[in-house]
């Protein structure tokens, strides 16, 4: 039986094989507001910014988390 | 873009799964009224499960599991007799709660009969469709929407579409695919048909906004050539949750229905009303039923309309999409809001409460917002783009139903003329949902185009 795509299990779109990798390792698991099981942790793009848009079950808060590595972008603002 | 096993979770439809257990709180079309007239009893699947529908001689509906308890044969075989449905195997027999009535072959001094039941769901018939619940009891009200009780002309075009529904629900959140996939795509395919697309699916999205609501996500745009004070923004339209959106314009009310036949299969229905102001009612025996095609005869998807675009998207993202691999933006925004309110209502099922738009008070009419000036097209010119270039095109009725707006049109200059008031069918929120000068709850901000 062919397995439907999307499912666990199904061939993947090998061309993306790293992103699901990195979204795996990357997506929040826990609630910045209350530390319990986040319920959903969906991940958009935006420029070079990786973006996870969450809602807690347990707190029911929602939030995006962005992911920034080793470095932080700051700005100076003219002064 | 999610993992596999949320995709799995969000996609699923069987029972016993948080979704299918979410989506079995709601009512369901799943007959035309005029099918169980012609012949009372029919197949019906829904949700991964297969049923027997029947409608007995004094007009109630009856709904069972398919497999008889007996032996598994199928009652969607079955003989309609008095309110009862019996099998066609060995005779057990029915009635429309589910009690065996009748086991012709047993011993009548036994209570074999009182110890199998058929978990009957219930059955309404509203607005031409006939409307099932299989989940658990309390059932909640069959929601009476403004497009099922309303004044206006009916017709429902509809397709099996070989996809997930959710995936055809998150196209409901995606206001920017109108602009190329109904703009510029149609644009294309027009020139190279022969025929002008509708100039105004192409303009430009300046802003797009979400609320959620009582019933759903309200969905807001501003094109450019417009502003804040245009319907598309303070009115706008909604996701009707689970499996709905409401839409319209220009005299036209229409509900798009997306039922979850099967984990891959989705019945995709156009209810629609035409309901212009100047409207005469017209008495119409019965509501017609019509097919749109989603293949030609080589397979490839039919795309010289407007629906026939959407389903090309939907189903071209495979039997379920792919959301492990999938890339959204900040535009996709609306995607993450309706995945974030599926979420929500497996949460509140498994904690025992209802999900998000169910009702149980009665209630006469449950009006929804839809912006009546549509993309700012004029009500006329959209009404024609409506009829010329969308699904009606396919409709059995599509002559009376261009009369009827010419009708009213002309009726409206006619008491303009005479200084009396038209006569406009009630139904629909058409005024602001939104304060001026107030962001929505998801707002990507003016970004002139």
């Amino acid at each position: 039986m062919t397995v439907p795509d999307g499912s666990p299990g199904a061939k993947i779109d090998r061309r993306f094989a790293g992103d699901v990798e990195a979204h795996r390792r990357d997506a929040p698991r826990f609630c910045p507001a209350c530390a319990r099981d986040l319920g959903l942790a969906n991940e958009f793009w935006e420029g070079d910014a990786r973006r996870f848009y969450c809602w807690c079950a347990s707190c029911d808060w929602t939030g995006e988390v962005t992911t920034t590595g080793d470095r932080a972008v700051g700005h100076e603002p003219e002064h | 873009m999610l993992t596999a096993e949320q995709n799995e979770e969000l996609t699923a439809v069987e029972a016993g799964t948080p979704m299918g257990e979410v989506l079995r709180r709601y009512w369901y079309p799943v007959a035309f009224t005029r099918e169980l007239t012609e012949f009372p009893v029919k197949r019906v699947e829904l949700l991964g499960e297969f049923f027997a529908l029947w409608r007995t001689p004094s007009g109630k509906y009856g709904i069972i599991p398919e497999p008889c308890p007996h032996r598994k044969a199928s009652m969607a075989y079955g003989v309609v007799e008095g309110d009862g449905l019996r099998c066609p195997y060995h005779g057990w027999k029915f009635d429309t709660d589910g009690a065996c009535t009748d086991q012709p072959a047993e011993k009548e001094n036994t209570n074999f009969q009182e110890r199998v039941r058929a978990t009957a769901g219930k059955v309404e018939e509203l607005g031409g469709l006939v409307w099932a619940y299989i989940g658990p009891d309390p059932a909640p009200l069959l929601p009476r929407f403004d497009v099922y009780v309303m004044d206006g002309y009916r017709d429902i075009g509809w397709a099996d579409i070989p996809c997930n529904y959710v995936q055809v629900m998150e196209n409901a959140v995606d206001p920017h695919h109108v602009e190329h996939l109904h703009g510029r795509y149609f644009e294309f395919i027009g020139r190279h048909e022969g025929f002008e697309a509708p100039a105004s699916f192409g303009k430009k999205h300046q802003r797009i906004g979400f609320d959620a609501f009582e019933w759903g996500i309200i969905k807001r745009r501003v094109l450019a050539g417009a502003s804040e004070d245009n319907d598309d923004w303070k009115v706008g339209h909604p996701l009707v949750f689970p499996y709905n959106m409401r839409v319209g314009g220009g005299g036209i009310h229409q509900m798009q229905i997306r039922v979850p036949i099967n984990r891959t299969t989705t019945r995709f229905m156009l209810y629609t009303v035409h309901a212009p102001e100047g409207y005469e009612p017209v008495v119409q025996e019965r509501v017609p039923d019509y097919e749109i095609p989603v293949f030609d005869e080589r397979g490839n998807h039919v795309v010289n309309y407007v629906e026939g675009q959407d389903i090309m998207a939907w189903v071209t993202q495979g039997p379920i999409t792919d959301r492990t691999t999938e890339h959204l933006g900040r535009s996709d925004i609306g995607v993450s809001l309706l995945r974030k309110m599926f979420r929500q209502s497996m949460q509140a099922v498994a904690k025992g409460e209802d999900p998000l738009g169910t009702i149980r008070e009665p209630h006469e009419r449950i009006d929804l917002p839809c912006e009546k000036d549509k993309f700012h097209a004029g009500g006329a010119e959209f009404a024609i783009d409506f009829c010329n270039m969308g699904s009606t095109r396919y409709s059995p009725d599509l002559e009376p139903i261009k009369q009827v707006h010419l009708d009213a049109a002309a009726r409206v200059a006619a008491d303009k003329e005479a200084g009396r008031p038209s006569f406009t069918p009630a139904g629909g929120i058409g005024t602001a949902t939104l304060a001026p000068d107030t962001s929505a709850q998801v707002d990507s901000g003016l970004i002139p185009r």
